[in-house]
């Protein structure tokens, strides 16, 4: 059919063409809006500083390998191509400025009013929430260190219910800018866990609706500011309110390591009764001289010993050097189920700042001070530094396809780290 | 249960009475490296089996070693740390933790009630051990 030329000059038809026009002018504008919200934000700009500041190692080689540079190339001129794309990337990590400010704009959201806190939460400065970035064909998150000082947005109830009025009205949806630097490595809140979390300071934010009119406004408090001493004890236990670790002075569960082995010997036995002392074992690192032991392996659930272990264990493993003074102690009691939440906050509200940590589905691990020999640690695929705790589910891989709740293991493993470096084999 | 009931409140009144003697063995930062008393004093634990309720009040007492401590006087073994305690509100005994936190150990009953600054409260009970041969 033929259109009718003359009917575009028809009242209804000029309608139409109106409503098509203006169709595609909000189109053109909600392009314009999603290309702005990247916009000053380099994904490969923030993962160079990231591995600028963490001494990450990035393998530029495989990436330039992977590169469309190197792609094009022919397989003639692709050694030529790979060489020069891993010097220009060099050259870009070495110029990477760890001073450098970021802005992004990221979908959000705001929670409903908390009655009991008077507040509202944004939901990206809630503990567990990151910005994913891919940057060089792998995924980097950025969490904020001090995320809780801008995280909640607080009033009175009368003032809330016409701010919560108008966040129904926009479907709780908002767009969060943010503006921020890359400061390290991991979630000091220990709640976004596995490979390559840049630590970011918020330096500011503003939360938009779909028009790019502000919403709100969240105050934020630098990140000396937040983890220093009086600030407010996190909602989430974010680490703001513990302060920094020291290794030096650290425990775990009152048990020290540098202690002679006899005197910790006399505690076990006044705290626990009977105490094993023996060889360090064949598979224990040579540097070890010795153990002290508490509840031999009785903590955990295995296949065949099922039913007998119960809430309340302690079980405890000391290693000592050749001088009879330890450098190692592992704790560990079970529970009756406890969230993982309860186990990160009262962590981090005792150590601080995570400086890694790991969730691999049955056990969530958090670390804390200078990283060591991997030989050393409890659990070889955890985080690898001197003091560590692992929250583990304690049933045995065949009760685990049950509905029960199960009992939970907390291992806390403090290696003294300094004697770990000097006696290197 | 009377038994328990005097070892709850000696213990109370153990710390407050040294605690009120001055003696000031553990310095300024309330903690120190020790070894705990090889007789002296008595050993308390937390509940073994507690509800869910109670769970983030165990959790806090086992990673600060006061899940099973020795209470000699004004002085709690917490494994090798000694912690020392100070006078609190109604009668109570102050603890401070090496986090920065503070434990209140209050008499309640046959038990000592540990209640964190954070809201977070267990009872401690008197050990008894059942020796494993």
């Amino acid at each position: 059919m033929k259109p009718n030329l003359s009917s575009a000059a028809h009242p209804t038809c000029l309608a139409r063409w109106l409503i098509v026009s203006l169709a595609f002018a909000v189109l053109a504008l909600a392009q314009s809006t999603a290309r702005a919200q990247s916009d000053g934000f380099d994904p490969e700009e923030a993962a160079l500083v990231y591995h600028k500041l963490t001494s990450e190692p990035l393998d530029l080689n495989a990436i330039a390998q992977r590169s469309n540079e190197v792609r094009r190339a022919s397989n003639f001129d692709r050694p030529d191509a790979i060489k020069a794309e891993t010097a220009r990337l060099q050259e870009a990590l070495d110029g990477a400025d760890p001073a450098r400010e970021f802005t992004i704009r990221v979908n959000s959201g705001i929670s409903q009013y908390d009655h009991d806190r008077g507040e509202f939460s944004i939901t990206l400065f809630s503990p567990g929430y990151f910005i994913p970035v891919q940057a060089f064909g792998q995924q980097y998150q950025i969490a904020f260190a001090n995320a809780e000082s801008a995280r909640p947005i607080a009033m009175p109830k009368e003032t809330a219910r016409e701010f919560d009025t108008q966040l129904n009205r926009i479907g709780r949806s908002v767009v969060n800018e943010v503006h921020f630097r890359i400061i390290g490595k991991g979630d000091p809140s220990g709640a976004v866990t596995g490979a390559r979390v840049m630590r970011a300071e918020l330096l500011g934010a503003r939360l938009l609706d779909r028009q790019g009119r502000v919403v709100f406004t969240p105050t934020v408090q630098p990140v000396a500011v937040a983890a220093g001493p009086g600030a407010p004890v996190a909602a989430g236990g974010a680490a703001a309110a513990a302060p920094p670790f020291d290794l030096a002075g650290a425990d775990v569960a009152g048990f020290r390591i540098g202690v002679k082995a006899k005197d910790l010997e006399s505690t076990l036995q006044r705290l626990f009764g009977n105490v094993s002392r023996g060889q360090a074992g064949k598979n224990a690192d040579q540097r070890f001289g010795g153990t002290l032991v508490v509840n031999d392996q009785t903590c955990a659930n295995y296949p065949g010993r099922r039913g007998t272990v119960a809430p309340g264990m302690v079980c405890v493993t000391a290693f000592f050097d050749t001088d009879e003074v330890v450098r190692s102690i592992r704790v560990e009691r079970v529970f009756p189920y406890v969230e993982g939440e309860v186990f990160r906050k009262t962590l981090v509200g005792r150590y601080g700042a995570v400086a890694n940590a790991r969730n691999l589905g049955s056990s969530y691990s958090l670390g804390w001070g200078p990283e060591i020999d991997r030989a050393l640690l409890y659990d070889k695929s955890g985080p690898p530094h001197a003091l560590t705790a692992h929250y583990v589910d304690n049933r045995d891989y065949i009760a685990r396809s049950g509905n029960a709740l199960p009992q939970i293991r907390i291992v806390l493993h403090l290696v003294d780290a300094g004697w770990a470096a000097k006696s290197k084999p | 249960m009377k038994a328990h009931s005097r070892s709850a409140a000696c213990a109370i009144a153990c710390i407050l009475v040294l605690a009120a003697s001055g003696c000031d063995k553990a310095g300024t930062s309330g903690t120190e490296v020790s070894t705990a008393p090889s007789r002296a004093g008595e050993v308390w634990e937390i509940d073994r089996v507690a509800d869910r309720a109670a769970a983030p009040a165990a959790v806090a007492a086992y990673v600060n070693g006061l899940h099973v401590m020795v209470l000699d006087g004004d002085d709690a073994y917490a494994g090798m740390t000694r912690l020392r305690a100070t006078a609190g509100g109604n009668g109570a005994r102050v603890l401070k933790l090496a986090s920065g936190g503070e434990v209140q150990l209050a008499s309640a009953g046959d038990a000592i009630e540990l209640r964190f600054s954070g809201g977070e409260s267990i009872p401690l009970r008197k050990q008894q051990r059942t020796e494993r041969k």
